[in-house]
């Protein structure tokens, strides 16, 4: 039994992974840059970098029960490594205009550079881990909060500017507008498809870690330390698997930011950020990998689009450019997610998943049905 | 001698730094003893106390506008305190730290919103704003107070703690929190005294941090906020006085290394120092060790 | 003489001033149900968390199956401080002898007896007198085969009664982090599903597996509990309290269900327990603990008729 089931789960994954991609690939032909409903297709794009992110951060504070807020900081470190070695050697002298086209004379393929993203946020992650993770989890806030912030000042010290551009920023490398495929004199744009396609792969391996005997490792952790150390699970040692596979997808998220977005600058990546990643988090429940991920879409959706008119003076209608100004749309930000803080702690899912929805639905109608 | 006269501006104004650094420390260490909480919104009360005083001056006499931001500071910190922790005391405790969290961005949004994201520039205040000059060296006479009145003021916290009722009953709360209600001990309103104190202190830093640098910025109070926290580590969290000396440290080495023109490196010194003292010695300079019953 | 599994020697746990276990010495051996009391806050727990690694003794050794497992003598600061008895026992020639018996000895009785002593402290020890400490974490000491409960049972919460089984067979899985990740061990996963099915069937919780394990019921909750530490494969289980909240009829019924996972499992078992017709119905011999020290041993019998255990639970009069 437990044999077909298994079976039948990766049938549907993949079906329903397989109807996305469609989906994703047919909308992108469907709407035209200029139609109104062209921002959805960047929400798509950048609420799937978020929602790795969020993921990526939840696999740590909610399922783990660490406190960590050095995403931005892995998110940066990941930007600028994929960065640095896709932007094509014919264009470095351009880019790195200051400092005599850099250092690094050679281009890596997109997906080794992404991949390498995650490696040098996870190997900064281990670093830190290894006197962080032995104390108490306080402490890891705390660490990673300053690593986060001494990072972004390091990437932006002229001395190394020959590999970081100093505080200029990295531009024209390989991003998620170059991806096409030609059929035949019709060219297809994969712009959409990629973020949501690297997305989905990575969260996916997230879900397996959870689900994995690590994955309830982690949550015994979270649960109790005490008696997960007496069920002869090494603290340490997993809070280290953690935090590392937490960075690395954070540092491929930030690849991925840095594709979606065209240009990397260490300013954009302060703790504010961290904190945004942290609030979707709680929105969307923490523990739970649908709610991270649907508060993501939202979050995008509502500060890219639904809520923009909060910044320009008009909204829902009402025009009110002394109070709808820039920046008004953020302290509204700030207050839901404050209410969510205090009053839907549990955020929108809770800890359930999606197919835990569907399961209780059977569970209804079989009840109705006796 | 030589050494001396070039380093000398840097060991004063470190000091003064470090005063400042220390004033926002005893918020942290006093509020993490007892609730175990990193306040991560302190550093933004700083900030906000430095936005009151600009636009509280423009309208006021300094004489009022003065003891009006700090108070305002102080009523500030209680009302976070009892909006947005309170109603999560029996919580785990990373909800607290997110609501926190949650705090600080809205201040920095609430900042950035009224601000514009413009530099707002800080009121000169007569005689503190003055320049003077001392062995040679020209510095604000700002500079040369701070250390005097931080000192002066952990006296008087200290001398609070140790000898009055209410500082006892923080003591008392600090060392462990059920017990002290059972012994009747209003658990509320000390803590909403720690926040008052602690926001307190925060606004006199701000009013002699600000006097110091051209203007405040919305998120100008997460690297003091940062650095305070870590002084505070480094002292033994908890710990007064080590969050002063801790402080001071800080403020010491960091202008240190900016007088040798490596000024990207004063802010990685503090996260080194962090490193460090979390290898070396956890508890801090004068912390204790807590051992959890099991 | 049968294997001896648990040797503590010594062991003393000083808390700041406090010195919660004071120079604690006791054996068990295999098969055996030992059973450690003593009024309350005598320091039993705080014995087991030092045979558990929870906290690292301030003295002693304890050797599991006559291999050292943990070890710490006075050292630095500690040194000065010390209030337990034998603080330079290890670090001096002079052994685990009472200095009162060394008094009453001839000069030369004395120094055989301390050459004798030295000699068996190093056959069961190599660095007995050396500072050589040994501070294995808990989950060390539970890879070793030492197994607990708590006293304030703690489960984990978020996670259903099946998969509170199945992580404590996270430990002895042959599976590392990418080949759990990726599914590339579903044997050794199946095998890990199998044996908590059949252990949970065996406690009578397979109905209840998909329940938040909170949600049990207090005496199922317990049973949950020893069912997790069985999952770890122990040789030595301790049990701290697993009678506490139960009522007469439960209590009964433990005290063939610890006879039982002893005969079933081929356990030694060491449980501390306030129940006395439990303590005295199952236990093959006792250690009583009072103020930290140990003040009787022996079988239930011994400790029935003991003075010192009467009057460390009653009370003695002040006038006498």
């Amino acid at each position: 039994m437990e044999n077909t089931n298994t079976k039948r789960t990766v049938l549907v994954t993949t079906v329903c992974l397989l109807v996305l991609f469609a989906l994703v690939i047919a909308l992108e032909q469907m709407i035209a840059p200029t139609s109104k409903w062209a921002m959805l297709l960047t929400v798509i794009k950048k609420g799937s970098v978020y929602a790795l992110v969020a993921v990526s951060m939840n696999l740590l504070n909610g399922f783990t029960g660490l406190f960590s807020l050095g995403q931005a900081g892995f998110m940066l470190l990941g930007a600028y490594t994929y960065a640095i070695f896709t932007i094509p050697v014919e264009n470095r002298t351009a880019v790195y205009q200051y400092f005599d086209g850099g250092i690094i004379q050679f281009c890596l393929p997109w997906i080794i550079a992404l991949l390498l993203a995650g490696v040098v946020a996870a190997f900064f992650a281990y670093l830190i881990g290894l006197p962080v993770l032995r104390l108490k989890s306080d402490y890891l806030a705390i660490a990673t909060l300053g690593f986060a912030e001494i990072i972004r000042a390091i990437c932006q010290w002229d001395k190394l500017g020959p590999i970081t551009n100093g505080s200029n920023v990295l531009k024209s490398y390989t991003r998620f507008n170059s991806f096409k495929i030609d059929l035949g004199g019709t060219t297809i744009s994969l712009a959409t498809l990629a973020p949501v396609a690297i997305a989905a792969v990575c969260i996916l391996v997230i879900v397996l870690l959870i689900n994995s005997s690590y994955g309830r490792a982690f949550k015994a952790i979270r649960d109790d330390e005490i008696a997960a150390e007496a069920m002869g699970i090494n603290l340490f040692k997993h809070k280290q698997l953690a935090f590392c596979t937490s960075s690395f997808f954070a540092g491929i998220g930030g690849a991925m930011l840095a594709m979606f977005a065209g240009t990397v600058q260490a300013t954009q990546f302060k703790s504010a950020m961290t904190y945004e990643f942290l609030l979707i988090v709680v929105i969307g429940g923490m523990g739970s990998i649908t709610g991270s991920t649907l508060a993501s879409f939202l979050f995008i959706a509502a500060s890219e689009w639904w809520l923009r008119g909060l910044d320009m003076g008009k909204f829902l209608g009402i025009e009110a450019p002394d109070i709808f100004r820039n920046g008004f749309r953020l302290v509204v930000f700030s207050v839901i997610i404050m209410i969510f803080v205090l009053f839907f702690r549990k955020g929108i899912m809770g800890t359930k998943e999606l197919p835990d929805l569907f399961k209780r639905r059977k569970k209804a109608e079989k009840e109705a049905a006796e | 001698m030589e050494f001396f006269h070039t380093n000398l501006p840097h060991l004063l104004s470190g000091i003064s730094v470090g005063g400042q650094y220390a004033l926002i420390a005893i918020g942290y260490t006093m509020v993490y003893g007892i609730l175990r909480l990193i306040n991560f919104a302190h550093g933004d009360v700083f900030m906000v106390a430095g936005l009151m005083m600009v636009y509280l001056s423009a309208a006021l006499p300094l004489y009022i506008t003065i003891p009006l931001v700090v108070l305002l500071t102080a009523l500030l910190g209680f009302t976070i305190e009892k909006v947005a922790y309170k109603p999560l005391r029996n919580s785990p405790r990373m909800s607290v730290m997110i609501s926190a969290i949650g705090v600080s961005y809205l201040l920095q949004n609430l900042a950035l919103y009224i601000t514009g994201g413009l530099n707002q520039n800080y009121p000169a205040i007569p005689w503190i704003s003055d320049t003077v000059t001392i062995f040679g060296a020209v510095t604000k006479r700002v500079t040369i107070i701070t250390p005097f009145l931080t000192i002066a003021l952990v006296v008087a916290l200290v001398m609070f703690i140790n000898h009055t009722k209410t500082g006892m009953a923080m003591r008392a709360v600090a060392k462990d929190f059920e017990t002290s209600q059972l012994m009747g001990i209003k658990i509320n309103h000390i803590i909403s005294m720690t926040f008052v104190v602690g926001s307190l202190l925060a606004g006199i830093g701000s009013l002699l941090y600000f006097s110091n640098y051209p203007g405040v910025t919305p998120t100008v109070g997460a690297m003091p906020g940062l650095k305070a926290f870590v002084a505070a580590v480094f002292g033994g969290i908890g710990s007064i006085p080590g969050a002063v000396i801790g402080a001071f440290i800080i403020g010491i080495c960091e202008n240190i290394i900016k007088g040798a023109g490596l000024t990207t490196f004063s802010d990685a010194f503090t996260f080194v120092l962090l490193i460090i003292i979390l290898v070396a010695k956890p508890t801090g300079l004068f912390g204790e060790k807590a051992t959890d019953k099991v | 003489m049968s294997t001896n599994v648990l040797h503590v020697e010594n062991v003393t746990m000083q808390f700041g001033g406090v010195i919660a276990v004071n120079n604690l010495s006791m054996d068990i051996n295999e098969g055996e149900i030992v059973a450690l009391i003593g009024p309350n806050g005598a320091g039993k727990t705080t014995a087991f968390n030092c045979i558990t690694g929870v906290y690292q003794p301030t003295n002693g050794l304890i050797s599991f199956y006559s291999a050292p497992m943990v070890r710490n003598h006075p050292q630095g600061k500690m040194k000065k401080t010390y209030g337990g008895k034998n603080a330079d026992m290890y670090t001096s020639e002079f052994a685990a002898v009472d200095p009162e018996q060394l008094l009453s000895l001839t000069e030369d009785a004395k120094a055989e007896l301390l050459a004798q002593e030295k000699e068996a402290a190093l056959a069961r020890d190599p660095h007995a007198f050396s500072s050589h400490t040994l501070a294995p974490t808990p989950d060390h000491i539970t890879k070793l085969g030492v197994a607990r409960t708590f006293q304030n049972i703690r489960l984990f919460p978020g996670m259903t009664v099946f998969d509170n089984v199945l992580v404590a067979k996270h430990m002895r899985a042959k599976h590392n982090f990418l080949t759990a990740t990726f599914r590339l061990s579903r044997k050794e996963e199946q095998r890990m599903r199998d044996e908590t099915e059949v252990l949970l069937k065996e406690q009578g919780l397979w109905d209840v597996r998909s329940d938040l394990a909170t949600s049990l019921p207090y005496g199922q909750q317990r049973r949950l509990e020893i069912a997790r530490a069985l999952a770890t494969d122990p040789k030595l289980l301790l049990l701290d309290e697993p009678a506490a909240g139960m009522n007469p009829q439960e209590t009964l019924e433990l005290a063939s269900f610890i006879h039982d996972i002893r005969d079933k499992y081929q356990l030694t078992i060491f449980l501390i327990e306030h129940h006395m017709d439990l303590v005295m119905n199952i236990s093959d011999r006792i250690y009583v603990l009072d103020f930290g020290s140990l003040i009787a041993e022996g079988t239930p019998e011994e400790i029935q008729g003991n003075q010192r255990v009467i009057d460390a639970y009653l009370g003695v009069a002040d006038d006498e």
